[in-house]
């Protein structure tokens, strides 16, 4: 019984004492002007924590000027005894980097620490991690508890060459969690970074596992790649965010593999997922100047719209998403172009406009999701579809819009070609184009599509004059494209496969010679076998000629 | 046998798990251009160059996109020597188009040296893209390895990286 008393007593003094930590008084700056510090025997612990950050512009990273530190907002700080390694307590940082805690002081010598893991009030974790899963921390100066009280200015500095990079990448995914919760009044679910120096796979987003390069499952893998690493590149962060939204309140098609900035013949699903990756530094960085300025790391003077990537001291990539020039950066299987797009519409008609089409069933329940589904949700949710919007996708070479030999979607409508090469969009609810022409007999002729552009695949067909089909082609080279069979397809480097939506390959032709003289119909409709990189739009000019 | 064959299937779907789990990654953007370093002769490492050694390069840039001004510059560091070839470029190129610089350099007398060709575009109030490849001559430099940082746990258990 004597037993069990003592037994009784030390339980309870453990309980009170573990129960002191876990009461412990602590929190960010903007929540701590009611605190009342060191009530007996507890010790209080503030201060404020940075990280160095790189400001950046269309030539790299600025190297002259004072260093910029900006505040690690909703960090965890924790303070860990210096003996034995165990946390005695911990508080999430305010906005402005200010923490301070209170625990149960029993003499010892401690330090504070921040682990990069960042909480935002009533949001799921965001963390930066190694390849191994393992949190980054930096440690403070060690405090002696010798005598119970407050210590104040316990700061913590993180510089660039050490680990300020992790907490540069959390910065970066705490404004793009702000960003979405203004839009979608909800927080994305938790999301980890892995950033890792010595490897050499690149940056991307994963949207789940798979052994080579998503060993950790989803998240954004911050990895260098021949000496280029992204841990300060914002815009590289902000544009694999937007995949990560894309996952979770959009849809994503696309096969992906790599991708140039200029090439304007990539697979529509690839084109659509990557511009939208490559509008959102644009968005956020538009948002951010109007809300938090001081969040923003590009240099005074540099577009907000301009993506840079640097390399070493250098950009190996500066070009302003909304100001791209010309060619190549036209046509709905452009990345560029369908950043300008999205940023042109941004500016007319707000961030919210976008949001609401892309997570919308009108576009999420559409396969494939591309620049197409995009335009046809815009137009299904009542999206003014009036100037500006003609002029923004115009300025791209993209016309989703009837042509100007419309209406020509029935035999007895048919244009007729007067030897001049016809312009024609595949566009519209019928989506056929009829056109007639005049030929002799024994006369031989030869009918084309060419100039294909924004994912069109055209497939024509020949009809006499008693509206008989005579001959059909699909594509001018006889390739018939087979899903998993000679495209749809990952090759040894991991790389999708697919064709090109060029000006020529999936263009189609006709040959034949006349055996009776009249009129004959050609019928162009956009290819019943289309692989899933073309598009069901697109342009394309058809020509009839005879030698 | 009779075993291996009773869990062939399983050992089939485990397979078919491993390797078809759903994880695609979306890269980011890559500039409009290719640089690659090689020696001519295909037989010899580029760690294999014995110091003072001659050795033939070929450069190669290859552009996505047409360009009215594209600029190659090729530069030698830790005492490598060029022997012949041109050491920079500039001009147009249209897309898909090879530049190739045939450059002939001597390895350092000494310890390592670095060549480095960089490809730049800069379109006048229009973007700016650049790529880079490097060859180093000779046994790489040994670095020193990064002090590691402590493992520990945090307050939840989980591994944290301190730096101090």
């Amino acid at each position: 019984m004597k037993r069990i008393s003592i037994l009784h007593i030390t339980i309870l003094f453990i309980l009170l004492r573990t129960a002191s930590v876990l009461t412990s008084c602590s929190g960010g700056g903007d929540g701590g002007s009611s605190f009342s510090p060191s009530p007996s025997g507890t010790a209080t612990v503030s201060g404020t924590i940075t990280y160095e950050d790189k400001i950046y512009g269309s030539s790299g990273f600025i190297t002259t000027g004072t260093p910029t530190y900006k505040a690690v907002r909703y960090g965890i700080v924790e303070i860990v005894d210096a003996s034995t390694s165990k946390v005695l307590a911990s508080a999430v940082t305010g906005t402005d980097g200010s923490y301070f805690m209170t625990f149960f002081y029993y003499g010892k010598v401690v330090y504070p620490r921040v682990v990069s893991e960042a909480t935002i009030p009533n949001a799921q974790p965001i963390m930066v991690k190694n390849l191994s899963s393992s949190l980054y921390a930096q440690a403070g100066t060690d405090i002696s508890l010798a005598n119970q009280g407050t210590f104040s200015g316990q700061n913590i500095s993180i510089p660039a060459n050490s680990i300020g990079g992790a907490f540069n990448i959390l910065d970066v995914l705490t404004n793009g969690f702000q960003f979405v919760n203004g839009l979608a009044n909800a927080y994305p679910p938790s999301l980890s970074a892995y950033w890792h120096t010595g490897n050499n796979l690149g940056t991307y987003y994963c949207n789940g596992y798979d052994p080579y390069q998503c060993i950790n499952g989803e998240g954004i893998y911050v990895l260098n790649y021949a000496g280029d690493t992204d841990e300060y590149d914002d815009d590289v962060l902000y544009h694999e965010f937007g995949h990560f939204t894309a996952a979770h309140f959009s849809q994503d098609d696309s096969p992906g593999g790599q991708h140039a900035l200029g090439q304007n013949d990539l697979d529509l699903r690839l084109a659509w997922s990557e511009g939208w990756g490559d509008s959102m530094p644009g968005h956020i960085k538009m948002w951010l100047n109007a809300t938090a300025p001081q969040q923003l790391s590009s240099a005074t003077g540099v577009p907000l719209t301009e993506y840079i990537d640097t390399k070493g001291a250098g950009a190996q990539i500066a070009i302003d998403m909304d100001n791209p020039g010309g060619p190549p950066y036209v046509y709905a299987c452009d990345e560029v172009a369908v950043a300008k797009i999205l940023l042109d519409l941004n500016i007319s008609f707000g961030m919210q406009s976008i949001w609401d089409v892309v997570t919308s069933a009108a576009f999420t329940a559409t396969s494939p999701v591309n620049l197409e589904a995009f335009w046809d949700a815009w137009i299904s949710l009542g999206k003014t579809i009036s100037e500006p919007v003609p002029t923004i996708f115009g300025s791209r070479s993209i016309y989703y819009m009837l042509d100007s030999f419309e209406t020509d979607s029935q035999f007895v409508s048919a244009s007729t070609y007067t030897g001049i090469p016809q312009n024609h969009t595949l566009y519209g609810d019928v989506n056929l184009d009829y056109v007639l022409f005049s030929a002799s007999t024994g006369s031989q002729y030869t009918i084309t599509t060419s100039g294909l552009t924004n994912g069109a695949d055209t497939y024509l067909t020949l009809y006499n004059n008693t509206f008989n089909n005579i001959l059909a082609n699909d594509n001018a080279s006889g390739i018939t494209y087979i899903s998993g069979s000679n495209y749809d397809y990952y090759d040894v480097s991991g790389n999708y496969v697919y064709p090109h939506n060029n000006a020529t390959t999936l263009s189609s032709s006709l040959g034949f010679t006349s055996a009776a003289t009249g009129t004959f119909y050609v019928e162009i409709k956009s290819s019943p076998n289309r692989p899933k990189s073309a598009g069901k739009y697109g342009s394309y000019t058809l020509t009839i000629t005879s030698p | 046998m009779k075993k291996i064959a009773r869990f062939a299937p399983l050992l089939l779907l485990f397979v078919l798990i491993i390797f078809s789990a759903g994880g695609a990654s979306a890269k980011k953007p890559l500039p409009p251009l290719q640089v690659t370093i090689a020696l001519v002769r295909q037989d010899i490492a580029p760690a294999d160059i014995k110091p003072g050694e001659t050795v033939d390069l070929v450069v190669k840039v290859v552009s996505m996109i047409d360009v009215t001004d594209m600029k190659v510059i090729i530069e030698l560091t830790g005492g490598v020597e060029a022997v012949s070839g041109n050491l920079s470029w500039a001009g147009p190129a249209v897309q898909g188009e090879e530049k190739v610089l045939a450059v002939t350099v001597r390895a350092p007398a000494k310890d390592h040296g670095k060549i480095k060709a960089r490809a730049s575009v800069h379109m006048p109030n229009g973007p700016h893209f650049a790529a880079e490849a490097q060859l180093a001559l000779g046994s790489e430099e040994q670095v020193k390895p990064a002090e590691r940082p402590l493992i520990k746990k945090d307050g939840k258990g989980r591994d944290v990286m301190e730096y101090r």
